[in-house]
């Protein structure tokens, strides 16, 4: 199942925490491609393109982070719920938070997955691992 | 300032008012005499035309009787001196107008004169009585003037007492109001400053594990102590905001009070710390816990903070905590004890407080905040929380809670 490359929007202001991601993701050794955008409109519009492209291709897998400008985690998953002719896409939310709060209402507005930062291969790669099963299936 | 001025208010009025009965007296007293001759002169003359009257149909002896009613009636009016003057006036008149031989004296009639000392001396003593009980009366009204005048003055000041209290409790109330208020927006600065603080702390968490995952190899001795000093230098400062977090949350008072076993409570503490519990290899020993009204999470935080404050503070034998309690009238003590290295008096107090931690080089650093949060838990439960201990001979902790009824 691992032939397939994962392709991972990384929705990621800070550079230095988007730079620990990908180094996570290296280690997991999961065949995967990065795509960054650096706050919650910049991804958005890059969704857009893509359905506007009608190539079909869309991202795997979403990592978003919650605390970034103009279009915070939460705008962007409220956002991608209301979007038409988008795809389910899986989103894995990132955060230093551990406010139950947060993490709830990600959880209603339509996050799958929850992990704390920092991120590395041991916590994201089986979480990776269970994306990559489930969309097999599909 | 204000008490000052209340006090010049309340002396000027007494002199106001004590000036003023001055004054009415004196008014009193001239009128009275005036007032007294007046009455003496008209009861007399009036009793004397009625005796006149009366002597024409009848025995003179009966107007005495007049005389009498006249000199009563002037007694309880007017003056002792009036009194007296009326009793000599009225056996003038007796004699000079009533007793023939009229508008003459005629003193030689031995019966008469017997009758005229009889009339002087019932007047006299009619008027003497009919003062002292004027007295009596007078002196009487005064007392309970004087009285009703102090009780009005004690009155008045405990009126002013109760205004000023109000008034103390209303600007009492409005500083609390305003306290609270500022603290509750320091505690949520507080929380979104460690929160923010978390952020960048986590990016050198991250790049530390990557760097000692990736490149330990290229990296000699030292580098890699130092490393480690960065690392452990990263975690304290995690424990450290996590545990201003913590005590930002316990202080914002974000309370949820029911009814609480205290014994899973303390299960449910004692696990979140077992890896501590197990490092240290310390035996904790859980006696029977009541029931208590309390928010469950704020106590579970209590009974871990005092098991890591007794683990953090072991002596070289094998530490055991024991976590008892025990009933006392409305209250329940629940006790924290173990066999560590003790706690001198003088810190009994210190140790609670922000960022206090005794400076020692035997004992490994923590966050400074945990008894401090103890403190905050136990303050929200209504309770009271304090230490016994010497150096040397362990430590307990009481912690005093009021109990659910």
């Amino acid at each position: 199942m691992q032939n397939r490359e994962i392709e991972i929007l990384v929705v990621e202001d800070n550079a230095a925490d988007a730079r620990l991601l990908k180094e996570a993701l290296i280690d997991t050794r999961l065949p995967h491609r990065i795509c960054r955008s650096v706050d919650g409109e910049d991804a958005i519009n890059y969704l857009r393109e893509r359905r506007d492209e009608g190539s079909g291709r869309f991202p795997n897998v979403i990592v978003l982070d919650l605390n970034m400008p103009k279009v915070n985690g939460h705008q962007f998953l409220k956002l991608l719920n209301t979007e038409t002719g988008l795809p389910e896409i899986p989103v894995i939310v990132l955060t230093v938070s551990q406010d139950e709060e947060d993490v709830i209402q990600a959880l209603q507005y339509g996050m799958n997955f929850y992990l704390r930062k920092p991120p590395s291969a041991v916590n994201i790669g089986p979480i990776l691992e269970r994306v990559v099963s489930l969309w097999a299936k599909a | 300032m204000l008490q000052t001025m209340d006090k010049s208010d309340s002396c000027s009025e007494i002199n106001i008012a004590e000036t003023g009965s001055f004054i009415q007296e004196k008014e009193s007293w001239q009128s009275r005499a005036l007032r007294d001759t007046l009455v003496v002169g008209v009861a007399i003359s009036m009793s004397t035309m009625l005796g006149v009257f009366i002597s024409m149909h009848m025995d003179e002896e009966n107007v005495i009787g007049i005389y009498l009613l006249a000199i009563v009636v002037i007694s309880l009016t007017c003056s002792r001196f009036s009194s007296l003057l009326a009793c000599a006036l009225s056996v003038f008149c007796f004699d000079f107008f009533i007793m023939p031989p009229r508008c003459a004296f005629d003193p030689i009639d031995p019966s008469l004169f017997l009758s005229f000392v009889v009339m002087f001396v019932v007047a006299t003593a009619i008027s003497h009585l009919t003062g002292q009980v004027k007295g009596l009366a007078d002196s009487l009204e005064l007392r309970v003037k004087g009285r009703t005048m102090e009780l009005q003055k004690a009155n008045d000041n405990l009126r002013r007492e109760v205004q000023q209290r109000i008034r103390a409790e209303g600007s009492l109330e409005a500083a609390v109001r305003e306290l609270q208020a500022s603290n509750a927006v320091l505690m949520s600065m507080v929380r979104v400053a460690s929160h923010d603080l978390q952020e960048p702390l986590r990016v050198i968490q991250g790049y530390c594990d990557l760097l000692k995952r990736r490149y330990s190899d290229s990296l000699d001795e030292d580098g890699a102590e130092f490393l480690d000093f960065v690392v452990d230098g990263t975690r304290r400062m995690e424990s450290l905001i996590q545990g201003v977090l913590n005590h930002a949350r316990v202080k914002q008072g974000i309370e949820r009070f029911q009814r609480t076993e205290l014994e899973s409570v303390v299960t449910e503490a004692l696990s979140n710390i077992a890896v501590s519990i197990e490092q240290s290899g310390a035996t904790v020993i859980q006696d029977e816990l009541p029931i208590v009204v309390g928010d469950r999470t704020q106590l579970v935080q209590l009974f871990q903070n005092l098991v890591l404050n007794s683990i953090r503070f072991r002596s070289q034998e094998p530490l055991v905590v024991r976590i008892s309690s025990e009933r006392t009238g409305s209250n329940v003590l629940l006790y924290v004890s173990d066999n560590g290295i003790g706690i001198a008096p003088a810190y009994h107090e210190e140790i609670f407080g922000m960022f206090r931690r005794l400076s020692s080089h035997m004992v490994p650093s923590g966050s400074g905040i945990g008894l401090a949060i103890c403190k905050s838990v136990v303050e929200n439960h209504g309770g009271r929380i304090w230490v016994e201990s010497e150096t040397g001979k362990g430590s307990t902790f009481v912690i005093a809670l009021p109990m659910s009824n």
